[in-house]
């Protein structure tokens, strides 16, 4: 059965090759553009969250090329991710695409259906666990790459070296479907990315890069922001990653609550308790960063995602309070390059002015309004 | 214990879920001696001040909101504010809710709020809420429970009185289910006086608040997945109900600009609506409407239905 699913950063690299692992043809939509958004943006609602219209525009582009079912993360609220899923099936449906639309629920939730739903398509049954495993190491291995990958943007002489050998990369990682390929691969990446010229000693901006994480991790709707930052450079620090992002949803799920205490203490003088989504962790990465003396905190979120307008309400108290220059930056099908790039650059250049300024700790209520927030 | 020579004055925002629990919370605090302070109405100074106080992107109820919250800093001792996490087993109020009250700290700070926090999902019940309140105002003991009770009876007895105002005579006027958020339905700044409008035009008006919870549970059973907000419940529950009974003439929904759950609630009521080949009227309710405009779309749907009747 032909199986596609949206696309989400780097995520296509591994979700290929575990729908190949067990038995089913993935079909992998072709990478985001201005035309899949266009496509999503026709048949969604006007006020539904972006990333929703973007994965509509994806499925839309892989029903094209053939897919007869998707696979989508399910949820249970209060983020509304949890349906897009049923939201998504009805548009297709009204749209005449008599497509399966597998979603996979939270674990406390249903085991019984997501086992039919997901037995119904799978031929090889018995690979399921070794399959998720090694999807899950594939993910992890991407993820130390994109680390390397900033480290080396941030640092390149030349920063077309640095995406080209990022490009070629990722082509090296997307066939690969057992460990010792994924060895040879990661080892491969690593020595193209090292070979990259870099000066080492350049001095750099310390950007985080927080908020809604299909935001944070899809290129393609965020104007390639890490890109950007890196040939201006910025050395782009994030907490967000799709292997965490896995882990957190497990760990959830099966362990005891307990690990989100870091994340609940760091946030608390600001925001006291889970608001769905996202939220709580950007703001616990704003108080992360400002206490690790990074030089600004650029908060990305799609226009009217709940949580993340919590946390951007509250993000200038952080600031405030803690010395951090932060920057909101909303985003939807309306927003355009010219204004992001610019709203970046104004932004480094007050971070470059705050360094040679030594990065002064506010006085007690005296501050530098440092939040800039728009939707452009 | 205070030792007060007139009563704690408690500031109550007539917002959100004040078009709910007003009953309950006026009635608790009288019980416990303490004066409710109760803003006025919505109207435009309060909506000025909630503009100020809150980004744009914050959605208009939570905007009004914070209006009456900054309205009533000056004029009362301590500010309830409420932290409405879930109000049912498993389902979710909203993001906003859940983060109302660090809201008003960073419109407010230096008020003295005092947080109702009710999250039913994790056992928090009402009980155990409002006995931390009754303790922020200094009262413990049989005065609370006493309270308690009070505010259960009123509360009670107010959800009757807005179930029995669906129960009027079959007279013959068109029915039209009318879905939103409370404090969209009932908040008349807000919806420009819908029902009055609607109601003196000749229409049944029919709200999720005025059915009762087993005709709710009925319309949800069919839903392939079970939705997790309250207020969507309540409405998709409400529509689908009526929808089966037959005799619904027409939908309005009004909802709030960008509201993050009516987006996809909305576009279901629509599919719902289009299913079932009754007339749908969506109003978009925002700081910017003006009243011409929407009094128009009222009328020409109202039209419309009554030219299907004939």
């Amino acid at each position: 059965m032909k199986v596609t699913f949206p696309h989400m950063g780097t995520i296509h690299l591994s979700i290929a090759t575990l729908l190949a692992d067990l038995g089913l043809e993935p079909v992998v939509p072709p990478p985001t553009s201005r035309r899949t958004l266009d496509l999503g943006v026709k048949c969604a609602p006007e006020f539904a969250c972006f990333p929703l219209k973007v994965n509509l525009g994806n499925y839309l582009e892989a029903i094209a090329a053939g897919a007869e079912a998707i696979l989508m993360v399910g949820g249970v609220g209060p983020c509304r991710l949890g349906y897009y899923a049923e939201i998504q099936r009805e548009i297709l449906e009204r749209l005449g695409h008599g497509i399966v639309m597998v979603a996979l629920e939270p674990p406390q939730h249903r085991w019984r259906e997501l086992w039919t739903a997901v037995s119904r398509i799978v031929p090889r049954k018995r690979r399921i666990g070794p399959a998720l495993l090694f999807a899950y190491r594939k993910i992890k291995a991407v993820d130390g790459i994109e680390r390397l990958v900033n480290r080396v943007r941030a640092h390149a002489v030349e920063p077309a070296a640095a995406e080209a050998a990022w490009t070629a990369c990722q082509a090296a990682l997307a066939p690969v479907m057992d460990y010792a390929g994924l060895a040879a691969a990661v080892r491969g990446c690593r020595e193209r990315l090292e070979a990259v010229p870099v000066e080492a000693d350049r001095p750099l901006l310390r950007v985080e890069l927080a908020g809604e994480i299909f935001m944070v991790l899809e290129p393609a709707v965020n104007f390639q922001i890490e890109r950007a930052l890196g040939e201006r450079g910025a050395l782009v620090e994030r907490h967000i990653y799709l292997g965490n992002w896995i882990e957190d949803q497990l760990l959830r799920n099966f362990v005891s609550r307990a690990w989100r205490a870091p994340i609940e203490a760091l946030a608390r003088p600001y925001l006291g308790n889970f608001v769905g989504g996202h939220g709580l962790e950007s703001v616990a990465q704003a108080v992360n960063a400002a206490v690790n003396r990074v030089d600004g905190l650029i908060h990305l979120a799609p226009f009217t995602c709940m949580p993340e307008i919590i946390a951007q309400s509250v993000l200038p108290g952080v600031g405030r309070g803690l010395g951090l220059p932060v920057m909101s930056l909303i985003i939807d099908e309306h927003s355009a390059e010219a204004g992001i790039l610019t709203r970046i650059e104004a932004f480094l250049d007050l971070l470059a002015r705050r360094r040679a300024k030594g990065n002064p700790y506010p006085e007690p209520g005296l501050l530098p309004a440092s939040e800039v927030s728009c939707r452009t | 214990m205070r030792r007060v020579a007139e009563p704690l004055r408690i500031g109550l925002p007539r917002a959100l879920l004040y078009y709910w629990y007003a009953a309950a919370w006026e009635t608790f605090l009288s019980a416990l001696g303490v004066r409710p302070v109760t803003s006025p109405p919505t109207n435009k100074v309060l909506l000025n001040l909630g503009q100020q106080a809150a980004l744009d992107e914050v959605c208009l109820p939570v905007k009004l909101f914070l209006g009456h919250a900054v309205h009533l800093a000056g004029k009362c001792d301590a500010l309830l504010v409420p932290h409405l996490i879930s109000l049912e087993g498993r389902a979710f109020t909203c993001p906003k809710f859940m983060g109302l009250p660090d809201l008003v700290r960073q419109a407010l700070p230096g008020q003295r709020t005092i947080a109702v926090r009710i999250d039913v999902r994790a056992g928090r019940i009402w009980a155990v809420a409002a006995r931390e309140v009754a303790a922020a105002v200094g009262r413990r003991g049989r005065m609370v429970a006493a309270a308690l009770r009070r505010a259960a009876a009123a509360q009670a007895s107010y959800e009757r009185a807005l179930r029995a105002a669906n129960f009027g005579p079959a007279d013959g006027r068109p029915l039209l289910a009318v879905l939103g958020h409370p404090y969209c339905l009932y908040d008349r700044f807000l919806n420009m006086n819908l029902i009055e409008r609607l109601s003196a035009a000749g229409c049944r008006v029919v709200t999720p608040e005025m059915m009762p919870a087993a005709a709710v549970n009925e319309g949800l059973a069919a839903l392939p997945k079970e939705l997790f907000w309250t207020f969507g419940r309540r409405q998709i529950g409400v529509l689908h109900h009526l929808l089966a009974a037959g005799n619904c003439r027409g939908v309005v929904h009004a909802a709030a600009f960008a509201c993050g759950p009516e987006a996809l609630v909305g576009e279901m009521i629509e599919n719902a609506a289009a299913r079932h080949r009754v007339p749908l009227l969506r109003l978009n309710l925002d700081e910017h409407t003006g009243e011409a405009g929407f009094l128009t779309r009222i009328e020409a749907f109202l039209d419309m239905i009554g030219r299907r009747s004939r």
